[in-house]
């Protein structure tokens, strides 16, 4: 039988060298598909078929995780063309809505930051009623709620950088609420914004919290958390 | 039989142990509870394929359609009024609206929640003691847990409640307006 321009490829030394399995037509090789790619070797071979529906998890924590790297991609784009100084930022922002591509890629970043808060928040309501902390999943919960916080932190210090007026009395009325803290409000105040006022040091604390410090422990985070739905052996049964 | 005149699987008489039986299957699972499963490929990787590229598709769409905002440049000087907190915060801001303690909305209230989240597994739990199941009848009602239920519906439709109002129904000097007025 003459081979397919398709098999032909798969069965190439160079492919071979890249991918190991040929075409996946029998459940070893789909099996190897999966655990020799880097990419995928984080999902195991095979899964519970109760953990592919979607009325069970409404695939809200991959919701989660495919806008955290959206934001990621598209904020290091971002950070190309933003310079975190009061000068500078606002006139930044409106440089970047001159040009069409520029437009899309800080709507992107900013519609999928809002839909990031939404989707983790639901994961957790969905998490709660389908009652998956139970053992031995209770620390895979605590993990979840430390992301969840994460999460709001991210956006939060997010929203300071345009520096207009929705992003400066935004961090403004954020910032007071703190300093309703008893005895320590006026301390945690001056701590976050390294100044009275919110100006040019909160600006720079936000930029490199937002950009560098809460990302990467989402990440670790995130990390960890897969790690566990793996370990605790995957996706909850039913109730 | 077949199997009695060409017998395929000849038995070691040395051996103790030999191969029973042929049995059809498509896993190597042994001596394992039975259970329910697919192959990741394809069937979880076509499901991921379409989500992803369906929220990627849907993100585009509204992000053609809808500007981030971008309002006047920051000033001191110039309070807007209201002045908001963003979205996610507004419950809050709401909440300390209705007190002249601001503390318990804006510091205490949160703080619990968190507290209270992060225990709930703990709590949750088939308790070992007296004492713990004492507690676990206050705090969580035993097996089907309905306390709990009702504490956690409440506080998911509180929450969204509050940030509503906030957000949308708040205007000059946080009054009540319509957000369609
Ligand atoms: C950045 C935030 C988060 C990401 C990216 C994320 C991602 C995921 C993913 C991909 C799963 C697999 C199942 C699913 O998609 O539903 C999962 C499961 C889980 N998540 Fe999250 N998650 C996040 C936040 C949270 C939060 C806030 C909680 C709860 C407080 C939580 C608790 C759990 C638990 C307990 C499981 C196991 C569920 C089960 O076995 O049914 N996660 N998470």
């Amino acid at each position: 039988m003459k081979k397919g321009i398709l098999q032909r490829i798969s069965d190439s030394a160079v492919w071979r060298s890249i991918f190991r399995t040929g075409i996946p037509d029998t459940d070893l090789k789909r099996s190897m598909l999966i655990f020799n790619n880097f990419f995928l070797h984080i999902f195991p071979a095979k899964m519970k078929r109760h953990g592919l529906c979607f009325s069970f998890t409404f695939c809200l924590g991959g919701i989660s995780c495919l806008l955290f790297i959206i934001l990621t991609v598209t904020g290091i784009l971002l950070m190309f063309l933003y310079t975190p100084s009061i000068e500078r930022a606002y006139f930044d922002m409106q440089a970047l809505a001159l040009l069409f591509n520029g437009k899309i890629l800080r709507n992107l970043h900013r519609w999928s930051a809002h839909g990031m808060v939404a989707t983790v928040f639901f994961h957790m309501v969905r998490v709660f009623y389908t009652r998956s902390y139970r053992p031995p999943r209770e620390f895979n919960w605590v993990v979840g709620i430390g992301l969840l916080v994460l999460t709001l932190a991210l956006s939060y210090t997010g929203y300071l950088l345009p520096w207009d007026q929705l992003a400066y009395w935004g961090i403004t009325v954020g910032t007071t609420i703190m300093t309703y803290t008893p005895f320590l409000g006026s301390y945690i105040r001056f701590f976050m914004l390294g100044a009275d006022e919110v100006g040019h040091e909160a600006l720079l604390r936000f930029y490199v919290l937002h950009c560098v410090v809460l990302p990467f422990f989402t990440g670790l985070l995130m990390a960890i958390h897969f790690w566990r739905v793996r370990k605790d052996g995957g996706i909850s049964g039913p109730l | 039989m077949e199997e009695k005149k060409h017998p395929v699987f000849v038995k070691d008489p040395n051996k103790t142990y030999g191969l029973m039986e042929m049995v059809d299957g498509t896993s190597p699972m042994t001596e394992k509870r039975v259970e329910d499963t697919v192959e990741t490929f394809p069937h979880y990787i076509i499901l991921l394929t379409i989500c992803t590229l369906a929220v990627t598709f849907i993100l585009m769409i509204i992000s053609l359609l809808f500007d981030a905002p971008l309002e006047e440049l920051a000033n001191p000087l110039v309070t807007p009024n209201p002045g908001k907190a963003p979205w996610y915060f507004t419950g809050i801001q709401e909440l300390i609206h209705y007190t002249d303690k601001p503390v318990i909305p804006g510091i205490i209230i949160p703080i619990c929640i968190v507290l209270w989240l992060f225990l709930i597994p703990y709590i949750d739990k088939k308790p070992g003691t007296k004492i713990g199941s004492f507690l676990n009848r206050i705090f969580i009602g035993g097996e089907n847990r309905k306390v709990l239920l009702i504490l956690f519906t409440a506080f998911i439709i509180g929450a969204l409640i509050f940030t509503v109002i906030g957000a949308l129904f708040r205007g000059e000097n946080w009054n009540f307006v319509l957000p369609w007025k």
